[in-house]
């Protein structure tokens, strides 16, 4: 594969994360504002589910750093 | 067609000519513009890890303020005797599989330390390693040049010696 198709796939994976970054840092804090509203059992599914999320993120930092995917 | 011994293969195997020949030339200039842009393409899908990676660290920072919040109204101990029963098994199946997971990172970043030092003692015994042959071939040539010097004196003597 050569550069201009492995820059190709890369510039679609780009897009993506941008997109989606974008939607994360959008939606944080709206949800930071809306916890208290929230009933106990969402709070509790909210809160299995960040908790999750910040175990992969830290994982994925951790393989990203030390270069195995 | 050509036929390949039955000595070298075990079988007698028929080969395509026509399929050698198809198969494109590629010189040394080829190789070189090969692995050139696929290193290229390389540092570029590593940049755009090392941004997603900054991404990640982004999201985990804001995900860890909003977990810090959810905790202060879930783990009020007021609160939880006023939870229903599901709520609680709720709670304890998220708290549990959050401590799991707390444990594999904690043991996962354990492994990625221990291999990095592994590394590094790998390193240092090559570079030491190394250092000693160095020594060793400096040693050598000086010993090298200490026996010609010798040699030289002797064919000198001997050749004033004949005159």
């Amino acid at each position: 594969m050569g550069e201009d198709n492995i820059n190709k796939l890369i510039r679609l994976a780009r897009r993506q994360i941008n997109i989606k970054n974008k939607l994360v840092e959008n939606l944080q804090p709206e949800i930071a504002t809306r916890i208290a509203s929230l009933s106990t059992t969402d709070k509790i599914g909210l809160y299995s589910g960040l908790s999750n999320d910040y175990y992969s993120g830290m994982n994925n930092i951790v393989k990203i750093t030390r270069g195995k995917r | 067609m050509n036929t390949v011994p039955e000595a070298i293969l075990g079988e007698s195997v028929t080969v395509d000519s026509e399929l050698s020949t198809s198969i494109p030339h590629l010189d040394d200039s080829d190789i070189k513009n090969l692995k050139h842009s696929m290193l290229l393409g390389i540092y570029a899908l590593n940049a755009t890890l090392f941004t997603q990676a900054r991404f990640e660290h982004n999201r985990i920072e804001a995900n860890r303020k909003l977990i810090e919040i959810l905790e202060k109204e879930i783990f009020d101990p007021t609160r939880i005797s006023e939870m229903s029963p599901s709520d609680k098994i709720s709670l304890y199946h998220a708290v549990k599989g959050n401590m799991r997971q707390s444990v594999i990172f904690m043991q996962d970043l354990h492994k990625n330390t221990s291999s990095s030092l592994e590394i590094l003692k790998t390193l240092e015994t090559e570079s030491s390693d190394s250092d000693s042959e160095k020594l060793n071939s400096t040693n050598n040539s000086l010993a090298n040049q200490e026996l010609k010097k010798l040699l030289l004196e002797k064919i000198a003597e001997k050749v004033l010696k004949g005159k």
